[in-house]
């Protein structure tokens, strides 16, 4: 083995998966003689610096077996490296990562998701969901129950940057909020940051949501789908051109609506109605390696809730005319997404991603009823439509260049997104024949902002000990003829205490250029985005972080970390105001002030072997100041939770049974309730009116705490063709009433009592999936 | 519109509502009664005082105004004693003056009120200075006009009135009240507030409207108020109807500005489920209630 130190040199090249040819994002490479080291990118790319004539490279991935290979004087780059998936081994042997990346890394308050791992546990009516095990994770809450949202270290729901393949996503629930959009089936990789942003991140305050579809199979075809109690989906992939040209299809819906249709039947009768609600969705993605040094993808999103009544159409004879009725009610929402990303290696150091991105979300609700009547002269019509609207749309160009230059890893880049905002627009529509018809929109107009960022970050190995990433992100936003720009510097620092224990620090400061009107009680579809404005300032944040990361006998990952993150110019609704309330504009019915958070979060996990799972607990406050609110006082946050903990457990038997258990703890949100009531007064009555309600504070009041255990199982039957995957999971195994909202009722007695009402008792749930 | 999202989501709580549990009532906030002051005084009559008992918001009880001989309420003005209160019967029972004397603009008063068993409260504001209507204009447009087979114009029709505020205080409510006539008689219907929007014309102005009224918090000190309202749509059959309207300004302190505002969006949002809480302004100490100046001004304008 030739040894001899040399000039420093790059090699660089792709981790994949051997079986079908998709990228590895995440994967750890070291160099075995220097030990330095480095993670796969967003694309499966890496690149490493060596001083030896002969490199040995170590790769190690969660879920796969580790591999050395040597690099020669003579071998071709890019290395096109593949990983074998561990549990595929004969002999039930169970291998996964053996790296200390955790304390190497710059990176923290970052956690990545393995989509397997996320299958294995417990799922709610048989769907298993990528945002409820982020919320598992210490730092980050979920909201109410059941729901799909994301509050991360304080910051509210709007903070958090989700991108499903680079394009931002503006609505990641389905079913007002039980079910995020994102079929797993269709994901390859999870990514979640908390804190410790680096430069070329931007655009919210709390968390970036990284989430990479799969790039489809470029062996061979490949068919997956499930059967569920909520929902069914199919995913399709494969080869177009071998090792060339692969695409991902996937699909899902729901059929509640199928399924309650006979009983809105048997409830109401026949009477030409119909009712019901579905969601559905769609991913698919082309990729194509043009060549060793160039790649594009082709993503594509599209998804969308819709609850209906209609009637069919409807003809009857009245006085000698013909009349024909139909009407139709819809409440629908939805996204649609789409990106084209092009990789190029532009050389040994240098390594460049473009994109173009596209987003929507719409919100909207309709009535509507035509109705004709023939006669033996004339045909009279009739048309009524009333509608509101709410949308917001991106159109986005990015470009991100890294330049691997040794003890320096730089990235640069820039980017610019146009925002299209309907905030609320209302739609009225009157036609009837031989009378003048009425065709009118009014409400909030569309309105447009402009978003340019420019970034420069260095990730610098000053010294064995001590790596540093620092960097600068430069955002200039532009509302009609204002234009708030901001300079927000990052910086990050490890330095490790031995091969195993590392300490960190971090200071981020953020600046988020869109709101989110968003009422405190539910997280609902009808949720408005709106641009920063003169009035409506854009958000900003400071966030530092501290901590350290331990890896026990390869095993083992145990992270610690205290935050403190201040905001400012977040909003709120002001008191009293209602967002059904659309003749009133947005901007009066918000308040800016300030928030914080801080506290404490301490992980265990365990990634590899039989047994995997992790312990998270947080201890943490979160409090607002609004001068319009609670009088000007601090407040709790509604969703402040002083204790949180989770405790999920996975256990792979053997490869026909997996086990899976989930128990979560946390403290009751905070809410208000009146604390007294008393007779209103006008200065025109001398007597008692409607009683007034007096409150000793915003969110005054905690509901009960929050707990419960989850519990799967999976067995997998291998047929000549596949697999039969079952899954049956209990959701609430102890049937704990956990608060959804607490309601006033009157007992027989007459007397007044407090009820708790909870959204799900123990939910028992089937999944049938399939493997070809 | 907002019915069928409601029902939508009422839809979906139904369907996944199946689980609730009774509380224990002590998990909620204890509630201990406290006397509840209410008045409102204007330099046009006499201190006149409601007095009752705060409940807790799940007691069953009715609210009963207080008529107690024993309690007794003293004004002062400047902090200089100026009236004793004592309490009037019957079925609305209140706590009139004993002197007849009438509060003065910019002057402060104190209360101070001690009821049997429920102990001393007390409370102070000023009297602001009234604000008056300088113009008032009205007039109506048509719109979607067409002719009837009477060739007599028909259509929508809007009300327009242009009204200009002196700004003597920079808390202000304004409400429109309107007395019509019955189609084709001459019997008024008698004043009654109009639910229309009525619009500010100064945007710097701070302004709220809540249950047909605006509340304007001017904080930008604009010399004048200018209002549009363009409301009242109708349908003119034939012939549009003259009306009589009042324009009524009340001129407030901030406490009863607030207390007003607050206890409109409270009453407007109790059937709203996705209202934000509006907890009361309180300038009772010890108590609950309102102690508040308020000059009220009318304007009767007929078009």
């Amino acid at each position: 083995m030739g040894l001899t130190l040399h000039a420093q040199k790059n090699i660089y090249g792709y981790v994949q998966d051997s079986a079908t040819g998709e990228r590895l994002i995440g994967t750890y490479v070291k160099t075995i003689q220097q030990s330095a080291s480095t993670s796969t990118n967003s694309y499966g790319y890496f690149s490493i610096q060596t001083t030896t004539d002969t490199t040995f490279l170590y790769f190690s991935y969660v879920g796969f077996a580790d591999k050395i290979v040597a690099v020669y004087p003579n071998t071709e780059l890019p290395l096109n490296i593949t990983l074998s998936a561990s549990f595929q081994l004969k002999g039930v042997k169970f291998t996964g990562r053996k790296d200390e990346k955790i304390v190497n890394s710059t990176q923290m308050s970052a956690i990545t998701m393995n989509v397997n791992q996320i299958k294995m546990m417990p799922r709610f009516m048989g769907e298993a969901d990528i945002i409820k095990a982020i919320q598992l994770m210490p730092g980050i809450k979920g909201g109410s129950e059941g729901s799909t949202g994301l509050y991360v270290r304080g910051g509210g729901p709007d903070q958090n940057l989700i991108l499903l393949d680079g394009s931002p996503v503006y609505n990641a629930s389905h079913l007002f909020g039980f079910f995020s959009i994102f079929n797993t089936d269709a994901i390859n990789h999870v990514q979640i940051l908390k804190g410790g942003f680096p430069a070329r991140y931007g655009g919210r305050l709390s968390s970036v949501l990284d989430i990479a579809m799969k790039e489809g199979n470029m062996k061979k075809f490949k068919a997956e789908g499930s059967v569920g109690a909520l929902a069914s989906k199919l995913t399709l992939e494969g080869p177009i051109k071998k090792d060339k040209i692969s695409y991902m299809i996937s699909g899902r819906r729901t059929y509640l609506d199928f399924l309650l249709q006979p009983l809105f039947q048997l409830a109401n009768g026949n009477n030409g109605y119909s009712q019901g609600y579905f969601f559905s969705d769609m991913n698919a993605k082309i990729n194509w390696k043009v060549n060793k040094n160039n790649r594009l993808y082709l993503s594509y999103y599209t998804g969308k809730d819709k609850y209906y009544v209609k009637s069919k159409p409807y003809s009857y004879l009245y006085d000698g005319k013909t009349i024909s009725d139909k009407s139709e009610d819809r409440n629908q929402w939805g996204n649609q997404l789409g990106g084209l990303r092009w990789n190029k290696v532009l050389n040994k150091n240098v390594f460049i991603n473009t994109q173009l991105n596209y987003t929507k979300y719409y919100y909207e609700i309709v009535q509507s009823a035509e109705s004709s009547e023939v006669n033996d002269t004339a045909t009279l019509e009739q048309l009524n439509y009333n509608g509101f609207t709410s949308s917001i749309r991106d159109y986005s160009i990015k470009s991100d260049v890294e330049i691997n230059n040794g003890k320096h890893y730089f990235r640069v880049g820039f980017s610019a997104i146009a925002h299209q905002f309907v905030p609320g627009r209302n739609t009225i529509k009157y036609k009837e024949t031989g009378q003048r018809s009425i065709d009118t929109s009014f409400g909030s107009d569309q309105t447009n902002s402009l978003e340019t960022s420019l970034y420069a970050e260095d990730d610098y190995e000053f010294s064995k000990k001590l790596k540093i990433n620092y960097g600068l992100h430069f955002n200039l936003y532009n509302y009609k003829k204002s234009f708030f720009p901001s300079v927000q510097p990052r910086f990050a620092a490890r330095y490790l205490l031995s091969k195993s224990w590392s300490v960190k620090a971090s200071f981020a400061n953020m600046r988020q250029n869109i709101h989110l009107l968003t009422n405190n009680n539910l997280g609902l579809p009808n949720d408005l985005w709106v641009p920063a404005t003169d009035k409506v300032k854009p958000m900003s944040s400071n966030q530092i972080a501290a901590g350290f990361a331990k890896s026990f006998n390869d095993l083992y990952e145990f992270t610690f970390e205290t935050y403190y993150k201040s905001m400012n110019h977040i909003i709120e609704f002001k008191e009293g105001a209602s967002f059904l309330n659309v003749n009133n504009s947005w901007e009066n019915k918000v308040a800016a002030g300030k928030g914080r958070g801080y506290g404490f979060e301490f992980l265990m996990q365990k990634k590899s072997g039989a047994v995997t799972g992790w312990i998270g607990y947080t201890l943490s406050w979160i409090k607002r100041t609004i001068p319009e609110v609670n009088f000007g006082k601090e407040f709790y946050y509604k969703y402040d939770s002083r204790h949180d903990i989770s405790f999920v457990l996975n256990y792979k038997e053997n490869e026909k049974w997996d086990y899976g258990m989930v128990w979560v703890f946390r403290t009751g949100n905070a809410t208000t309730l009146a604390t007294a009531a008393y007779p209103g007064y006008s200065p025109t009555s001398f007597y008692t009116t409607s009683p007034v309600y007096g409150y000793n504070g915003r969110n005054n009041f905690r509901f009960a705490n929050y707990h419960r255990l989850d519990l799967s199982i999976t067995r997998h039957i291998k047929k000549k063709w596949g697999m039969i995957d079952i899954n049956f999971s209990v959701y609430n195994a102890y049937s704990r009433i956990n608060p959804f909202y607490y309601k006033i009722s009157t007992d027989n007695r007459g007397n007044k009592q407090i009820i708790r009402v909870g959204l799900f008792p123990i939910l028992p749930s089937l999944n049938i999936g399939f493997k070809i | 519109m907002k019915n069928l999202f409601i029902l939508t989501a009422l839809l979906f709580t139904f369907i996944f509502t199946s689980c609730e549990k009774t509380e224990k009532v002590d998990n909620f906030p204890r509630h201990e009664g406290k006397l509840v002051a209410n008045c409102f005084f204007t330099s046009d009559s006499t201190f006149k005082f409601v007095l009752s008992k705060s409940l807790s918001p799940i007691d069953n009880a009715p609210f009963k105004q207080l008529n107690s001989t024993k309690a007794f309420i003293k004004i002062y003005e400047d902090n200089i004693f100026f009236d004793s209160l004592v309490c009037k019967g019957g079925l609305y029972p209140t706590y009139t003056s004993t002197t007849n004397r009438t509060a003065s603009a910019l002057h402060n008063y104190r209360f101070e009120c001690n009821y049997p068993g429920l102990g001393k409260v007390s409370g102070e504001d000023y009297l602001p200075d009234s604000s008056s209507v300088l113009k008032a204009k009205g007039y109506y447009t048509i719109l979607n006009s067409y002719y009837d087979n009477d060739s007599v114009i028909n259509g929508n029709y809007f009300t327009n009135l242009n009204i200009e505020l002196s700004n003597n205080n920079p808390y202000l409510m304004v409400f429109i009240q309107k007395n019509s006539y019955y189609q084709g008689s001459s019997y008024p219907t008698g004043y009654q507030e109009i639910y229309e929007d009525i619009t500010d014309l100064n945007s710097a102005n701070e302004t709220e409207y809540i249950a047909s009224r605006l509340y304007i918090s001017n904080s930008a000190g604009v010399k004048n108020i200018n209002l549009k309202w363009t409301t009242d749509y109708g349908i003119v059959y034939k012939k549009r109807t003259t009306a009589d309207y009042n324009i009524v300004v009340y001129s407030c302190s901030k406490a009863a500005f607030d207390y007003l505002k607050r206890q409109s969006l409270q009453w407007e949002n109790q059937d709203d489920p996705f209202s934000q809480p509006t907890p009361m302004s309180n300038n009772i100490v010890n108590g609950y209630g309102i102690f508040g100046g308020v000059n009220v001004t009318n304007y009767l304008i007929s078009f």
